[in-house]
């Protein structure tokens, strides 16, 4: 297997450009910056937020000059009492629900459900205020249930509604609607504290990043990905006085069928920050060299959808520069050996093993384990990397640059490798 | 020194415009005009357009300040007063103030809409003919001193200038600009004062940053008694400005600092954040602050220039709210007990959530505008000028921030003029659209959406994405289209895929999955030949069909050369040949096994030949078309005849394979026994040749030659591009049984291993299925590998799907009951059908629903009622899969028994709420009345959720044309629990049938609105 880092400034290279792909702009009249962007379940729509205190929502319709789609505003309403940083879409699909949760820093994420008429000219409604200790960097409503038909082999539980919404205390907290047909009732399922508490609990400037694993058929029931940050010297080891003053991973939840607990089962890079960081060192005749530690902040994760791999794929996006791409394989314990064929980033490290901060002291009701492979790490963006997101079958990365401004794509091809597939500038 | 000026942004087409004033310590001072093109002015157009645009500013000369040379500092007016004139103040060396103007009251200075100025050259204004005229003049009473720095009030009636210190005259003064006295209006006395800014919206408030000591605040709301109020200790004065989005907030920086502090009003002990420039590119330099500004349209955006304009830095901060240490109390939600009646019970407060010791509700009564927010720096973007930052000025480089659709920083040298410009990249936010391959970003204020549609297109050098593929594949018709010969009206749709993958040629590997398809169908079309004791093999691979045959009996079919003649007979035709001794040899030493099992597994590979006629016309076709090396491989693998295979190579036309075959047959003919006791050299020539060789088939020869001739070291080896028929092949024919089953698991593994080359991989789908078959663990391992591999699990689910339906229908002609088919596989079928959903395509989604249920039904039907099964499990589980598939997919409708229209059953019965639109085109199921039954568990209650589901079903069906829900059918709520009990015994009494039948319903009044009249009772129609 061969994983290719990509150093490509084509423009588009691996899209075909033609007349077919069309290039739309528009300026959504946000009186400042947009924040957030959100598609709901059909692609249809798009909710922008912007620190106007506004939140946007958009129709895609085809009445745009030459028949082109464009996007017209459906309802604009003012949403919070401070800057809105993130929008997302819940329900859809079978559910037939229409909700929008937003985040705000005014320390709350709101629940907003459409309604079929407008009332005092607006469609959506406010169903429900949650309040959270500081600012919300960030909302995420988990994606719905696998179809009926599937349910028969997942879990027979109805889990409900779920959003989570990462704050600036450093904690992602999971909140339930038990009762979907009611959603303007939520429980507070879980905090999720972080590795590290952040030295002024109110100045968590960095993003919280955060994903819902969005694949109902993934072994082991639902996961989350949260990352967090944390200084070494926050922990036991701390022999390095290079540059790595910042290391990260990013744990991977599980819901616990049995306690209805988010437990960490996983992490990503899969062992101790310092150790990765010193092999690297130790290991730069590596031909790849490929960076298994992140060296700073994780800025976001996202989870690759699946269609019909047996593999699991997680892009996280970090402030040292680089997009990683982690391969997660489930593994059974009766299942056989994964081939050691498979060249692993792993096979440099030192044999030392130290359990990482925090490990889990409660076991896991799950039979099997998650195989962890770095399988791609590109640096293009020559900066620090702010979004990452897959596309709806999880063939494509999107990753967005904070220092460059750019957005590339990473595409899933043939020979399992990675290829950059475009570029798309803001012009 | 510059000055942008730009009210409200004044964009037509794309250009931004507005005025800027230089002043440079040789250029002189001037205002300009500037434009700033976010767009190209004419659409690039073609299929191959590029936007290479990158905003390009241009500046135009409005005319010159006459007193050019001792320009110190300019300030714009902060609007446009009520003429429409544009006022711009420069301050000189000489003390005096002078305030010039423009627009319309001034009409010798001719605005040209023509900017062609290009920016590369120097901001130099000795040129121009126009002087601008100066309407108001202040001059500083007392000694002459220099003006150091000008700021109009928010309003712009006030101008206050800073003037350096000269003995004991005041520093600071206030002009009135509105009146025609050039007396200052207040005159403060502040040592070494270095900076100044007005509150912006307080107009008579003003700061003042004393040199390396401190900042003041200034109130001069009466002129008489100014007042000096609070002054801030701190040596970071220099540059003060006030955040235009919040009063309170202001920034500074220090002299000789790389440092920029933000102060907060109501808390001025300390700066509410420190933010640092950082460090300069090469080490012997440091970077210090030139300059700070906050941008003027975007809150919470500061941005700060290096003194040697090396580079400027972009901070975007958040503000984030302290947390508080006691948390409100949970109070009930205001919002969720106004608006949603139903729910007013469900709102109050489950006590559990205390016990989290945490607040779900709103904030109380907490107003969060009295929280004092905390900047907290959330993005830092350094923008690298390429400025020659050798040049060593003691006025700092001048910045400014220009807003636009695509935000830029401006960089002036002090001493030339020289303009940069450098854009500001805002972090975009990229979202994938579901519906389609749409990526929408987000810049700043301005939102990016590119769509990268499918396109066909001849010679392309890259690949199509596979998502594209797959939705335009699902668009074109790409489906479940199989063979099955009970249901006439899907005979021969087989084709329809392979002819779609070979019209349309979606990607490189289109004809492949088209061979792959073809596979299948041959399979089907011949099944009769892959019958093995009762049990049909065409689709479950070889693999199975090895093992089951050498489990059942072992050894017994294993008997060399009975029944199996091919090479044995060659030997007799060729008895004149020249090598008649060794071909003796070989076709002994190479002795063939044959029995039932494997003829039918040589048949499955399509390597079996009935006798030397069938296969020396096989060598002829292949020599025909120049496939020398394909014919002597066929011709020693299939008759053990290395004299045919030489005879091949020797026909050729290319030397290479006829010298080739000269090293063989005078090697042959000089030793009797060829590959026992081969030479060294000979073996070691093999060996090389086995390696070097292009063509798989020589390779295989050399390296049977290499191995003294062992067929079980040969298999082993692998060889790149040799297909697996024929490996397969050569084993069924050469190796004895033990070795057979060995080598065929060695092979199995080898292919499911993925790694292409080796013969398994993506290019060789047809040759996995061939041994691994479709149906089992090892088929859905196959497709799985290829899902891996290539990410179509479209084409994977199909042909699993397709695999199975044929394997059923063709077992079951023999009698047998086998509908096996992977779990894996029936969760890429919920995937796809829930993609389909997703994109729209309900259409497409139907017809796949259709096509499996017609398949599971046929089978169910035929072989339940046909043949007694032989699996009771397994029979059970096929039989409730396809009940409970049966269940979904049931759909009854009610409708008018007097105008036929579908019956709503909404709350009064009324069908007046029923028109034409609500019809779905596939039979008018949707929208209306269709009801899922098998969503309705008996004695349940029907409680909001289904309810909200009909809601949601409803208006997507009356928006989208089509149900999202389950099968091809939308809930209703069955608030009668009587039509609902009757609905449910007709559904279970119609299991296994189909049709559609009209049921009377019992108990029922209904009104029809078209009639207007009431007839009993409503109408089932049941449409299984």
């Amino acid at each position: 297997m061969t994983w290719v880092p990509i150093c490509s400034n084509n423009y588009l290279s691996g899209f075909r450009e033609t007349e077919m792909m069309r290039h739309r702009t528009f300026v959504p009249e946000h009186g400042d910056l947009v924040h957030d962007l959100a598609y709901d379940y059909y692609g249809t729509r798009l909710a922008t937020c912007s620190s106007d205190q506004k939140i946007k929502v958009w129709e895609l319709t085809t009445d745009g000059p030459g028949g082109g789609e464009t996007w017209t505003l459906s309802d604009q309403w003012k949403a919070h009492d401070y800057s809105i940083v993130g929008v997302s879409f819940g329900g859809g699909g079978g559910t037939g629900l229409r909700l929008l949760a937003s985040a705000s820093l005014d320390r709350s994420v709101k629940v907003w459900e459409e309604q079929d008429h407008e009332t005092a000219g607006r469609r959506w409604k406010l169903r429900a205020t949650l309040a959270t200790a500081s600012g919300v960097l960030g909302v995420s409503f988990a994606p719905a249930p696998a179809s009926a038909s599937a349910s028969a082999s997942v879990a027979a539980q109805s889990p409900g509604l779920r959003l989570a919404a990462a704050a600036q205390d450093g904690v992602v907290r999971v909140f339930e609607c038990p009762d979907p047909a009611a959603p303007s009732v939520w429980v507070l399922q879980q905090e999720l504290p972080p590795l590290v508490p952040p030295k002024q609990p109110h100045a968590l400037a960095l993003a919280l990043p955060f994903a819902w694993c969005p694949n109902p058929r993934a072994p082991s029931s639902t996961l989350l990905v949260a990352a967090s940050h944390y200084s070494p010297s926050a922990l036991p080891l701390n022999n390095n006085n290079n540059n790595n003053n910042f290391a990260a991973v990013v744990r991977i939840y599980s819901l616990n069928q049995v306690s209805n607990q988010w437990l960490p089962v996983e992490y990503l890079p899969d062992t101790d920050p310092d150790l990765d960081s010193s092999s690297n060192n130790n290991s730069k005749s590596n031909k790849n060299n490929f960076n298994t530690a992140h060296n700073d902040a994780i800025l976001d994760v996202a989870w690759a959808p699946n269609m019909g791999r047996s593999y699991e794929l997680v892009a996280t996006a970090s402030r040292d520069g680089n997009v990683r791409i982690w391969k997660l394989t489930w593994s059974s314990p009766s299942a056989t050996k994964v081939s050691s064929a498979t060249p692993s980033p792993h096979n440099d490290r030192p044999s030392l093993t130290v359990a990482a901060p925090s490990a889990p002291a409660i076991a896991i009701t799950t039979t099997g384990k998650w195989l962890v492979q770095l399988v791609a790490c590109f640096a293009d963006h020559g900066g620090p990397v702010a979004r990452v997101e897959w596309n709806l079958i999880g063939t494509v990365l999107a990753s967005c640059g904070a220092q460059d401004g750019k957005v590339r794509l990473w595409k899933y091809s043939y020979a399992d490798s990675w290829t950059s597939a475009g570029i798309l500038n803001p012009e | 020194m510059l000055r942008f000026y730009c009210s409200e942004e004044q964009s037509k087409g794309g250009t931004t415009e507005g005025f800027a004033a230089t002043a440079t310590s040789n250029g002189g001072a001037g205002l300009w005009r500037w434009q700033l093109h976010n767009t190209p002015p004419v659409p690039v157009s073609g299929p191959l357009a590029r936007r290479t645009t990158k905003p390009e500013l241009s500046l135009s000369l409005v005319g010159r300040f006459s007193d050019a040379a001792s320009v110190r500092c300019v300030t714009f007016s902060d609007s446009t007063n009520r003429s429409g004139n544009l006022r711009c103040a420069f301050g000189l060396a000489t003390g005096r103030v002078a305030v010039t103007a423009i627009g319309s009251e001034y009409p010798n200075i001719a605005i040209s809409n023509n900017i062609n100025t290009s920016l590369n050259a120097n901001v130099n204004t000795a040129n121009s003919p126009n002087i601008l005229p100066v309407v108001c003049e202040f001059a500083a009473p007392g000694s002459s001193r220099a003006c150091l720095a000008l700021a109009h009030s928010a309003d712009s009636s006030l101008l206050l200038a800073l003037y350096a210190k000269v003995r004991a005259e005041p520093t600071l003064l206030v002009y009135d600009t509105s009146s025609t006295s050039s007396a200052p209006l207040v005159q403060l006395s502040v040592e070494n004062a270095s900076s100044i800014a007005w509150f912006p919206n307080s107009h008579k408030t003003f700061l003042a940053g004393v040199s390396g000591k401190q900042i003041k605040i200034f109130d001069i709301r009466d002129p008489s008694t100014p007042n000096s109020g609070a002054a801030i200790a701190t040596r970071f004065s220099n540059g003060v400005c006030v955040d235009s989005f919040d009063d309170r907030r202001f920034a500074s920086f220090g002299i000789e600092s790389s440092a920029v502090s933000i102060w907060d009003l109501r808390k001025t002990n300390d700066p509410v954040l420190s933010l640092d420039i950082g460090p300069a590119q090469s080490k012997s330099q440091k970077l210090f602050v030139g300059s700070i500004e906050w941008c003027p349209i975007h809150k919470d955006v500061l941005f700060a220039g290096a003194k040697d304009g090396s580079c400027a830095v972009v901070w975007n901060l958040y503000s984030a709210h302290p947390t508080l240490p006691n948390i409100p109390p949970f109070a009930p939600s205001r919002s969720s007990s106004t608006n949603s009646n139903s729910n007013s019970e469900t709102a109050s407060s489950p006590p559990s959530r205390s016990q989290l010791g945490y607040s779900l509700s709103v904030f109380g009564d907490i107003d969060i505008g009295t929280l004092t927010a905390v900047p907290v720096l959330h993005k830092e973007q350094r923008i690298t000028f390429n400025n020659n930052t050798n040049i060593i000025t003691s006025a700092p480089a001048s910045f400014a921030y220009l807003p636009a659709t695509l935000d830029l920083i401006v960089c002036m040298d002090p001493e030339n003029g020289k303009i940069t410009t450098q854009a500001v990249n805002f972090q975009p936010i990229a979202k994938w659209s579901a519906g389609g391959p749409d990526l929408t970003a987000a810049f700043g204020r301005s939102i990016v959406t590119k769509t990268f549609a499918y396109s066909e297109f001849e010679n392309s050098d890259s690949e199509e994405e596979i998502s594209n593929i797959i939705k335009q594949r699902a668009i074109d018709g790409y489906m479940l289209d199989i063979l099955i010969r009970l249901v006439p009206i899907y005979f021969g749709k087989i084709k329809s895929n392979i002819a779609l993958l070979q019209r349309k040629k979606y990607e490189d590997s289109s004809n492949l999955l088209a061979q792959t398809w073809k596979f299948l169908q041959t399979m089907n079309q011949t099944s009769e030949l892959f019958v093995f004791n009762g049990k049909q093999y065409a689709f479950s691979g070889i693999v199975i069909l090895i093992q089951d045959a050498l489990a059942d009996q072992a050894d017994a079919y294993d008997s060399q050369t009975a029944g199996y003649a091919v090479g044995d007979a060659r030997t007799e035709d060729y008895t004149q040949n020249n090598f008649q001794t060794n071909q003796t040899i070989l076709a002994s030493y190479f002795s063939t096994h044959s029995s039932e099992f494997r003829t039918i597994a040589l048949k499955m590979c399509n390597r079996f030949f009935v006798d030397d006629f069938q296969l020396e016309q096989k060598l002829t076709s292949l020599e025909k078309s120049g496939d020398f090396e394909e014919a002597a491989g066929f011709a020693l693998f299939y008759s053990s005849s290395l004299t045919r295979a030489l005879q091949s190579l020797n026909s050729s036309k290319d030397d290479k394979l006829r010298l080739i075959a000269a090293t063989i047959s005078s090697h042959l003919k000089s030793t009797i026994s060829p590959v026992n006791t081969a030479p060294d050299t000979f073996i070691t020539l093999c060996q090389d040749l086995s390696n070097s060789l292009k063509s798989p088939h020589l390779r295989v020869i050399f390296t049977l030659l290499s191995n003294a001739g062992s067929w079980k070291k040969t298999l082993l080896t692998e060889i790149s591009g040799f297909p697996i028929a024929d490996t397969v092949a050569i084993a069924l024919r050469y190796l004895n049984d033990s070795e057979l089953l060995e080598f065929i698991k060695v092979l199995k593994t080898r292919i499911l291993s993925g790694k292409s080359g080796s013969g398994g991989g993506v290019e060789n789908l047809n040759e996995v299925i061939l041994v691994c078959g479709i149906l089992e663990a090892d088929g859905a391992d196959a497709l799985q590998m290829y899902i891996n591999a290539t990410g179509d699990f479209q084409s994977a689910l199909l042909l699993g799907l397709s695999g199975a339906s044929l394997s059923a229908n063709v077992s079951h002609q023999i009698g047998a009951v086998a509908f096996v088919i992977d779990e894996r596989v029936l969760g890429w079928l919920d995937m796809y059908r829930d993609l389909l959903d997703q994109w729209q395509l309900y259409h497409e989604r139907a017809n796949l629903d259709i096509a499996w249920s017609k398949i599971t039904r046929n089978y169910i039907v035929n072989v339940c009622l046909d043949s007694p099964p032989t699996s009771a499990a397994e029979l059970s589980r096929v039989h409730m899969e396809h009940r409970q598939q049966q269940q979904q997919q049931s759909q009854i409708h009610i409708r008018c028994n007097f105008c036929g229209m579908p019956i709503s059953q909404s709350n009064n019965m009324s069908a007046s709420s029923f028109s034409s639109s609500n019809l779905n085109p596939y039979g008018g199921l949707v929208g209306s009345i269709a009801a899922n039954i098998s969503g309705v568990t008996p004695g349940k209650k029907i409680g909001n959720i289904s309810a909200r589901n009909i809601n949601g079903a409803g208006i997507r069906s009356a928006d989208g044309g089509a149900p999202a829900s389950d099968g091809m059918l939308s809930l209703l709520s069955p608030r009668n629990s009587k039509i609902d009990q009757q609905m449910r015994d007709y559904q279970d009494s119609t299991v296994g049938s189909r049709g559609v039948r009209h049921v009377d319903m019992e108990d029922t009044l209904c009104t029809c609105m078209n009639g207007f009249r009431h007839i009993p009772p409503a109408q089932f129609l049941v449409v299984i």
